[in-house]
């Protein structure tokens, strides 16, 4: 998790949030939306992602005094994110989970290539994006931090509150799950045996 | 999803399980959907979270405040009424 911050450090801003100035906290929230939006939206989907992104970073702010600045500050803010997006989560249990006819289609953009490529490849994410939401929730986070958004273990322990060793455990299991539903798919995943 | 058991924790010291043949191809997908455009948030986000903060920050220190003297009510009523006589007195 190293962005490139240009201007002052995460720290920094931090510093002159916790002083008063409200400003300095919207430079956070322009600097890491982009993340924390694109995570919530791949726990909770396109519709609440907005949503936790928004609450998530309201809860960051009101607790800036617990931020040690010991860790990288996006890995605290991911954390934040997961719990928002796994309360939202645990709220809407009652309800039916996202099938696959949900995936807003005009949501995802365009990837580049010839326009059969990006067609087929938009496709192919949105089965995939809509595959993901129908893990179970622990076994989701981490595929999404970790294979979707590349963190390494040591950042994905930090923002689930867990030892590694349970992280690649997790990883492995939610990749399982995620192959048993792929298969189940008639869709060609090129999956080996 | 909810209905299922949760995991068996694993040792902190756990390596990482042996790869399955599938497990390359999925990550190689999942890797697809991290390296695609994703949408943005609301350009007004930031402005929205800001303004949010401002109206929540009073609210909030109103309530650490009720907390706080309901605290302290609490703690003097348990020193002047809550202490248990010896009962071998």
């Amino acid at each position: 998790m190293s962005a490139v911050a240009v201007g002052p450090s995460d720290e920094e801003l931090v510093r002159r949030t916790r002083h008063g100035d409200d400003r300095a906290f919207a430079v956070l929230v322009e600097r890491h939306g982009a993340l924390v939006h694109r995570v919530a939206r791949r726990i909770v989907g396109p519709q609440e992602a907005e949503d936790v992104a928004q609450d998530a970073f309201l809860r960051a702010y009101h607790r800036l005094g617990q931020y040690t600045g010991e860790g990288v500050f996006a890995a605290w803010l991911l954390r934040i994110t997961r719990n928002t997006a796994l309360h939202v989560l645990e709220r809407r249990a009652a309800r039916p989970v996202a099938a696959e006819s949900d995936v807003d289609v005009a949501e995802t953009l365009p990837a580049p290539g010839t326009p059969a490529d990006a067609l087929q490849s938009r496709e192919r994410i949105e089965r995939l994006e809509a595959k993901l939401r129908l893990l179970r929730d622990e076994h989701r986070v981490v595929l999404v931090l970790r294979d979707v958004e590349g963190l390494s273990y040591a950042d994905v322990a930090a923002i689930t509150d867990a030892p590694i060793g349970s992280v690649k455990g997790r990883l492995h299991r939610a990749r399982g799950e995620l192959i048993e539903l792929l298969r189940r798919n008639t869709y060609d995943w090129e999956l080996p045996a | 999803m909810s209905a299922v058991p949760p995991d068996p924790p694993d040792p902190p010291d756990a390596s990482e399980p042996p790869e399955r043949p599938a497990d390359a191809r999925v990550r190689a997908l999942l890797g697809e959907v991290g390296s695609a455009p994703a949408p943005a948030p609301s350009t007004e986000l930031a402005v929205r979270v800001v303004r949010a903060a401002r109206w929540q920050r009073p609210v909030r220190a109103a309530l650490d405040v009720v907390a706080s003297v309901g605290g302290a009510v609490a703690a003097a009523a348990s020193l002047l009424f809550g202490r248990r006589k010896d009962p071998t007195r």
